[in-house]
């Protein structure tokens, strides 16, 4: 700002913001980032169109019951009544209305009893529209009755704000493995002590196994990288690659219910929360439908506009050294509308089940949806690299993007324009863009626990053959290689023994070659080869387990 | 589609230098906060409420005139920090 404004002007200038706020937002507040955080965990997090700034409100349908009880609250006290979608409430907490000390059965206790599950008046392992008894009735799990003293306290229930609003201890708790309350050796979004055999707290790898699994994890319910990747191709994207024809190796077709890894490695890396996916979809959501006619006043802020037109504020105007250059989370899709599959011409080849491979990938110009994902997916990836240590930060080098295609999936782009490109294909859904962020929350994983960086093209298969041979050591890889040499020469070339032997060989070659960086590491051809491998590791174990 | 929709969403009406200068806005008013405010947000009642129930102060910010809510409850934030 060239100069300052006086007081009133700033409370005019405020009031003029605060009158922009939709779905119910009356005000305009000051926050520190502590507190956004923890308000996108359970409101909208979008911006809103006119001033730019974050809002909260929350989701209308969700929000407008619980502003119409504090409203109502605030103006009538207890023994109030408002009404709701043609239904009439009380403005009693639930102390208030039974007068009685258990509050079970009542209504909601606080605005934190909105969110810590279990129904009105109590706590519980999951949410549940209805009071405490009920939910424990049909069957729910987890947290008590909420006991409230005559002032309006709880009095059994210390957990802290966050724990109440997240079910998670600490933000800690959200990623270190083993769900909510717990830490262990996989993930899941959930409650799941009972996974806990020996009571020590952490969910070892044998006890989620043995549990079935923790559903709906970092890495979904296969406990595996990539498990819900629908298609895999290579390609490039560099013109001189183009123009010279460069072939890149056979693109992957795979089935849309094939899980494409085993269960391997134990990553650590945070995860989006269920109130953040739901933030994020209704982000997306209101991106691509934003015309809400709401008849919200244009921005009155003469003397503002006067006084800002020399400010920098788009985003080219932004400079600076930010330690990760070469990084980019968002890549702009026009750089693969051209690009080559398989016999350096250009042209889509067919795939194994007569489905043409998107070939162009719509740009964010192209439509708000397209716009909202590219950018959503980018924030997201950004804020998964901001919690690296600064030196892997600093050492970033290639390309992480996420775009929408023309026949309506998601494709996560991975490589950089030297070595080329590795785009994986998912659904197209929140399910879809769920799985496409717990496969780059166990890239990053990856790159923290290996000092890996280089993202080329080689990239995920490196992510693929790390997570598959975690915690084997390189001489026990070589023995095993060694023993498969003289297994082989058993078998006559041609025979399932001996495909199922030079199979593993290969594997273990490629693994042994990422950790001692031969140079094949980084090629298209090595992503491509280790995913295949995994590919046929789950396609067996589902036989097996299906046998 | 219009350049404006990459910025702030679906055209709503507003001029593209209308909405900058609201950018503008909202970073001076957001640069005013005190104790550790850094940002302005759009709040509702609800949001409110669950502010103070953290530990938000509530107070007046003197020259913005805006609630502010830095005195978030100190336990609160060592936990988000851990």
């Amino acid at each position: 700002m060239s100069k300052e404004l006086s007081p009133q002007q700033l409370q005019k200038l405020a009031q003029s913001m605060s009158d922009m706020g939709r779905y119910g937002d009356t005000q305009l507040v000051h926050v520190n980032e502590d507190e956004v955080e923890l308000l996108k965990k359970i409101g909208a997090g979008t911006r809103n169109p006119q001033t730019g700034l974050l809002e909260f409100f929350g989701g209308k349908s969700a929000t407008t019951f619980d502003e119409a009880f504090a409203v109502a609250r605030d103006d009538q006290g207890a023994g109030g009544t408002f009404d709701y979608n043609g239904k009439s409430y009380s403005t009693n907490y639930a102390n208030e209305s039974s007068g009685t000390t258990s509050t079970s059965s009542g209504e909601y206790t606080s605005v934190l009893d909105r969110f810590d599950g279990g129904g009105a008046g109590g706590s519980g392992d999951s949410y549940f529209s209805g009071s405490h008894d009920e939910y424990k009735a049909q069957g729910g799990t987890g947290g008590q009755a909420h006991q409230i003293d005559s002032s309006g306290n709880e009095t059994n229930d210390d957990r802290s704000t966050f724990e109440r609003l997240t079910g998670y201890k600490n933000l800690k708790d959200t990623y270190d493995g083993g769900g909510k309350g717990m830490s262990g050796a996989t993930y899941g979004h959930g409650t799941f002590h009972d996974a806990d055999t020996s009571g020590d707290g952490i969910i070892q790898a044998s006890e989620a196994s043995a549990y079935g699994g923790l559903k709906g994890g970092i890495d979904g319910n296969n406990d595996s990288t990539f498990s819900s990747v629908m298609n895999v191709a290579a390609f490039v994207a560099s013109p001189v690659a183009y123009l010279a024809g460069k072939a890149i190796n056979t693109a992957l077709d795979f089935d849309k219910d094939g899980s494409m890894f085993t269960k391997g490695g134990s990553f650590s890396m945070p995860t989006q929360t269920e109130a953040q996916k739901l933030a994020n979809q209704k982000s997306l959501d209101n991106l691509g439908s934003n015309n809400d006619g709401d008849g919200n006043a244009p921005v009155t802020v003469e003397t503002i506009e006067e006084e800002t037109s020399d400010e920098a504020i788009s985003y080219s105007d932004i400079e600076g050294d930010f330690g990760y250059n070469a990084f980019s989370s968002s890549r702009p899709a026009r750089s693969f509308i051209k690009y080559d599959y398989e016999d350096g011409t250009g042209n889509p080849v067919e795939t194994y089940n007569r489905n043409t491979k998107p070939f162009h990938i719509a740009t964010s110009a192209e439509s708000a949806r397209s716009y909202a994902l590219n950018g959503m997916a980018s924030n997201a990836i950004e804020q998964m690299m901001s919690m690296m240590p600064r030196e892997l930060m600093d050492n970033l080098e290639g390309d992480f993007s996420v775009h929408l295609t023309d026949d309506d999936k998601l494709a996560l782009v991975v490589g950089n324009g030297k070595d080329g490109y590795i785009e994986a294909t998912y659904d197209a859904k929140q399910t879809g863009y769920d799985s496409v962020m717990s496969d780059l929350a166990n890239m990053f994983a990856y790159m923290e626990a290996s000092s890996d960086t280089k993202i080329d093209a080689g990239f995920m298969g490196r992510v693929a053959s790390s997570e598959r041979f975690d915690g084997v050591a390189t001489p026990s890889l070589s023995a095993s290689l060694e023993g498969l040499k003289s297994e082989i020469e058993l078998y006559s070339e041609g025979t399932p023994q001996y495909r199922m032997a030079a199979e593993r060989m290969d594997e273990i070659e490629r693994e042994i070659a990422r950790r001692t960086q031969s140079g094949t590491e980084t090629t298209s051809s090595f992503s491509i080869a280790a995913l295949n491998t995994a590919i046929a590791g789950s396609a067996n174990n589902i036989l097996q387990a299906s046998a | 589609m219009a350049f404006s929709s990459e910025i702030f969403g679906a055209n709503t009406g507003t001029s593209i230098a209308k909405r900058r200068a609201a950018a503008a806005a909202g970073e001076l008013i957001s640069d005013k906060g005190r104790y550790g405010d850094s940002m302005s947000i759009h709040a509702s009642p609800f949001t409110l409420k669950l502010l103070q129930s953290i530990g938000g102060a509530g107070t007046e910010n003197p020259e913005t005139g805006m609630l502010e809510f830095y005195n978030v409850d100190e336990a609160m934030k060592k936990k988000m920090r851990y």
